[in-house]
């Protein structure tokens, strides 16, 4: 997944701890600040209820101790004192939200469409259509409206942004940044029915200049293949039913249920992050992929070693 | 089964000299101390049903690209985890010990309804039976056990399973409402003479507060589950965004049931660590008052905070804000209760024995577990954590840190009240040190999972850095706490045979239950000792150093309600929270016009005058009370006969009305309007059907010599259920005839 960001300390594994952006570091600094208040009232009263369990034993044959029913003064104390945490808790909290997502642009850079179980991802500017690799500039805030096609999603780049829910029929907003070039893990963290588990994405940070070239690649429409395989592999593509699901750019195929595969041979993984995307897994999946991941909705068709070895060869031109 | 037999006989739990069958005795029984245990071994029931499914979620979640199950099958055991823990172990193990316990605590005899109390019980089997027939039937359901839309509608979920899951969960709710009624009529009208609500030990008053809040937000979900029955069965799309329905609205209701759901079950444990604590301490609990009090002020609240469930929904900062800051609030009530916890350990001479042992562990795991949750309460911090394992942790520090250790600290506390005998000491403390040991190595780690990226729910995880050993060292922990809940249910059962007998008092308690036999006899009590305080038998035990007396006057007047008037009246209660939430919903579902039929296609005229024979109906009604006060029965039939007839107009004009909309194309899957319209009206029109056949019995009985010679106040009890549905009527004719004549 996240191979060229793994180092073995606490922020390769607690990714939260690893902000990588303005608004993943508020709250971050948030969490910081409020567990530190948490770790001191646990300490007190935790401690308090040990020493009282140690000091306070009773020991064969002592009377029952001194009968005391409480005291007015202390529990109007212990009332006032968490009234003032909750405040300034409030105060941390209200602060921290209009960092970490402050309104919406009125136009997004973003449109990211929940599916079950993968992620579209549009750039209504340029017209770019991409699938669960999203590739943004670095240093730059984009705004991301969100839509489902089906049920809630959610979401969830712990290193750089808040989580937001994917509803049908009621747009959300957010922005999202990276301060360095790198590849940022995300999930689905709503449950969305059999396949949630597999609906990751990623979250590309490159410089500027080469997120403008990304951009322009991705509008070029696929070329005509070259090779024989290839070839044969675009016929059956347009002849089967690949073409009531999905759509490459310059063919017949133009539907929008299943991901756009213009440029499938240009991403990394496979299937929302279930496998990688190489050759010989293309092959496993174009075989069955209910046995790569069941229950999604590409369905088996059967197709004979031949025809999966024409595929291949096509998908493998679609840089 | 004779050896079983054999083994309740020895037990004391069956007498064979009896001439009827000792099942019999048991499915038969209107004792509230039976039908405790009839609660408390179902819990025990489908707490091992429930405990294998937790295990068989970590066991596939033991090792990274796991495929131990299907996707789709583990999607159906967390959601009959979750479902079941909540509503068939949760719920029942707690009703059952308010059932044993509370009606001793106050001195009365029995519940309130006995009957309606045995009633309410079945409902919890067949509910469970219900929910897991969809195995049979199909499929069980695999949406989490909120079940969120649009995930729940027949389009994504076709299979029956979501549909036994709602009727079963209406079921249990139905039973629900039906005890919490008999709970508040008990202890309003059945306490022992001189004991006040101000001298009700913590337990009872904390069980008693509860069952208001169960009333309150029981009926929310069962408008829900109505709903969504509705939009699966009959083809309406309340839910349904892609026919203008609205996927929040799901969320909005559920959870204005759900986050009081979680109060609903941790209220109670807090009332067994305010009963546990105290005694074990050898203190009266660090300030009754505040404790008391902090338990309304929880209650309340906690119908205020429903939408911090819904942070990442994106319902705007300023709604989010306004429920950080409720949420938040129900910190400092509950800070007051874990001080009053931990400063009546303060001075006293604790002893350690295994049910102050597992509440003293529930008060520092409730501890944490509101400090994580005060972090969920934070919009900021959740938008992080939100459906990560840090809130799988957070909420099973809850469930299972509080709920479950204050449950088994008070079935080792009760369980010699029940049986007679002492449950072993040596196992109670194997079984504790285990279950500490095993939960909090399952349930810390799931934090840091959390915040290393996991979400909830996903069948199974890449390999990434961290997470295989978190998940491994988690599932090593379920087994351990596993471990201790068969040693736990071999300690029941060995010590149900052989265990040393109890006595009266083995803890040297203070309040009422320890003052009969163990177990008590039918009827409870022989004599009960003098009630001036809180603790009548600490004043019992010591003359020279009783407590101070609670109220001005050892003998207090109490007016005791009339118990029919009482559960009709907190009937009503939950019958307003479902109907305000039906009512909301024909709001928000109208508040944009749309094509088709709407309001606008109504008859003002037509329905007014038959809202106004409703409304004399009402009028009715009374006069026919007060001719039975003045005991001119002839008349009060003559009244009770013109109000059937009044309701009949009535029901037969909403008849006309249904007619008209037809004729004009309107159904029930049609627009948003006649969707909610029907819901709305239909429900009101089954509630007067329902009101019309109550008072055709009462005329019916009416008849009999019986009545003639003494009028049971069976009339009252219907009257005041009338005037409710005729109240109803009066918002829902302004809400949904009147209102859009004024814009």
């Amino acid at each position: 997944m996240d191979q060229d960001h793994i180092r073995l300390s606490v922020a390769a594994v607690l990714q939260v701890f690893d902000p990588q952006s303005p608004q993943a570091r508020a709250m971050f600094r948030l969490g910081l600040e409020s567990s530190v208040i948490f770790a001191i009232i646990f300490a007190m009263v935790a401690g308090a209820v040990v020493y009282a369990l140690m000091r306070y034993r009773w020991h064969e044959g002592e009377p029952d101790p001194r009968q005391v029913a409480g005291n007015t003064t202390i529990e109007i104390v212990w009332t006032a004192i968490p009234c003032a945490i909750v405040v300034a808790l409030f105060a941390l909290t209200a602060r921290t939200m209009s960092v970490s997502d402050p309104p919406a642009a009125p136009a997004p850079d973003l449109l990211v469409i929940g599916h079950q179980w993968w992620w579209e991802a549009r750039y209504p500017k340029s017209g770019v259509v991409a699938a669960n690799e999203i590739h943004i500039p670095v240093g730059r805030a984009m705004s991301i409206e969100f839509d489902s096609a089906d049920v809630l999603h959610e979401f969830w780049v712990p290193r750089l942004a808040r989580k937001i829910a994917a509803v049908p029929g009621h747009p959300n907003h957010i922005w999202i940044e990276a301060d360095a070039p790198g590849t940022y893990l995300g999930v689905c963290s709503e449950f969305c029915g059999t396949e949630h588990a597999w609906m990751h994405f990623l979250i590309i940070a490159e410089t500027p200049a080469k997120f403008a070239e990304w951009e322009s690649s991705q509008l070029l429409p696929a070329s005509k293949p070259a090779g024989l395989e290839a070839r044969k592999g675009l016929a059956l593509f347009e002849q089967t039913s690949c073409v009531s699901c999905h759509a490459v750019n310059g063919t017949v195929a133009g539907a929008r249920v299943g991901p756009d595969l213009t440029h499938f041979a240009s991403r990394r993984e496979l299937g929302a992050g279930i496998v990688e995307n190489t050759p010989d897994n293309l092959r496993r999946w174009l075989k069955d992929p209910q046995q790569v991941k069941p229950g999604a909705k590409m369905p088996d068709f059967k197709f004979s070693g031949e025809q999966i070895g024409q595929l291949v060869a096509y998908f493998e031109t679609l840089k | 089964m004779s050896e079983l037999a054999a083994i309740l006989t020895r037990a004391g739990l069956s007498n064979p000299e009896q001439r009827e069958h000792w099942t019999m005795k048991w499915i038969s029984t209107m004792d509230h101390k039976r039908i405790g245990i009839l609660y408390l071994s179902t819990a025990l029931v489908f707490f091992v049903i429930g405990g294998i499914e937790a295990l068989l979620i970590r066991l596939q979640l033991a090792v990274p690209n796991n495929r131990l199950l299907q996707p789709d099958e583990y999607n159906v055991v967390f959601t009959m985890h979750g479902t079941t823990m909540i509503f068939l172990v949760a719920m029942p193990a707690l009703f059952g010990l308010a059932n044993y316990i509370l009606p001793l605590q106050i001195g009365a005899r029995d519940m309130a309804f006995p009957r309606l109390n045995a009633f309410s019980f079945w409902l919890v089997p067949f509910g469970g039976l219900l929910l897991h027939f969809s195995f049979l039937a199909g499929g069980a359901p695999g949406v989490g056990w909120f079940a969120y839309a649009p995930l729940s509608e027949t389009p994504y979920s076709s299979q029956l399973g979501v549909d036994y899951w709602a009727l079963a969960l209406l079921v249990l709710g139905i039973g629900s409402v039906g005890t919490s009624i008999n709970l508040i009529a008990t202890v309003l009208t059945q306490r022992a003479p001189n004991m006040t609500l101000r001298r009700l030990p913590l337990f009872s008053w904390m069980i008693f507060v509860n069952s208001f809040l169960v009333l309150m937000a029981l009926p929310v979900l069962n408008a829900a589950l109505v709903m969504l029955l509705i939009d699966r069965l009959l083809g309406a799309h309340f839910f349904l965004p892609s026919s203008g329905g609205s996927a929040i609205m799901w969320q909005h209701i559920f959870w204005a049931f759900g986050h009081p759901e979680v109060y609903i079950v941790a209220i109670p444990a807090f009332g067994i660590l305010s009963e546990v604590i105290p005694v074990f301490a050898r203190k009266p609990i660090f300030g009754y008052e505040f404790v008391a009090g902090s338990t309304v002020a929880i209650a309340f609240l906690s119908l205020l905070v429903w939408a911090h469930h819904m942070f990442t929904v994106g319902l705007g900062h300023t709604v989010d804000l306004f429920f950080v800051a409720s949420s938040m609030l129900i910190a400092i009530p509950t800070g007051v209760k874990v001080l009053a916890w931990s400063a009546t350990l303060v001075g006293g001479r604790i002893r350690l024995d295994t049910p102050m042992l597992f509440c003293t562990a529930a008060l520092l795991q409730f501890l944490l577990a509101g400090l994580t949750g005060v972090s969920l309460a934070s919009a900021a911090l959740d938008w992080q954590t939100k459906n990560s394992y840090y809130l799988v942790a957070h909420f099973h520090f809850v469930f299972v840190g509080l709920i479950v250790f204050a449950i088994l600290g008070a079935l080792h506390y009760w369980f010699p009240k029940m049986s007679g005998r002492l449950l072993s000491e040596r196992l109670g403390k194997w079984t504790f040190w285990l279950m500490t040991a095993g939960f909090n190595m399952t349930f810390v780690i799931q934090h840091f999972l959390g915040l290393a990226g996991m979400p909830r729910r996903i069948f199974t995880y890449a390999d990434l850095p961290g997470w295989a050993w978190m998940n491994m060292v988690s599932t090593i922990g379920a087994f351990l706490m596993a471990a201790a809940a068969l040693l736990f249910v071999w300690n029941l059962v060995t010590s149900l045979l052989n265990g040393e007998r109890a006595g009266d008092n083995p803890w040297r308690a203070w309040t009422l239950e320890w003052a009969t036999t163990s177990p008590p006899p039918p009827g409870n009590f022989r004599s009960l000792p003098p009630i001036r305080s809180r603790r009548p038998l600490w004043d019992d035990a010591n003359p020279d150093r009783p407590d101070p007396m609670v109220g001005t006057k050892w003998r207090a007047e109490v007016h005791v309600p009339e118990k029919n008037e009482t559960a009709v009246a907190a009937f009503i209660v939950s019958e307003s929270a479902f109907f305000a939430v039906l009512i909301l919903a024909y709001l928000f579902y109208n508040a944009v016009p749309e094509a088709g039929v709407g309001a606008h296609s109504l008859n003002l005229a037509k329905t007014g005058a038959f809202t106004l024979c409703l409304l004399l109906s009402s009028i009715t009604i009374w006069r026919s009370e007060v001719s039975l006060d003045r005991g001119n029965q002839r008349a009060m039939r003559l009244w009770l006969a013109a109000t059937l007839v009044l309701g009949g107009i009535f029901l037969t004009g909403q008849g006309l009305e249904y007619g008209t909309l037809f004729e004009d194309g309107a159904s029930l899957n049609g627009n948003l309007f006649a969707t909610a319209f029907f819901t709305l009206t239909g429900f009101h029109g089954l509630h007067v059907c329902a009101g019309l056949i109550a008072l055709a019995i009462v005329l019916g009985l009416a008849r009999s010599a019986d009545f003639k010679r003494h009028p049971p106040p069976a009339l009252k009890a219907v009257a005041l259920y009338w005037h409710f549905v005729d109240a109803v009527w009066v918002v829902v004719f302004s809400t949904v005839y009147f209102l859009p004549h004024l814009r």
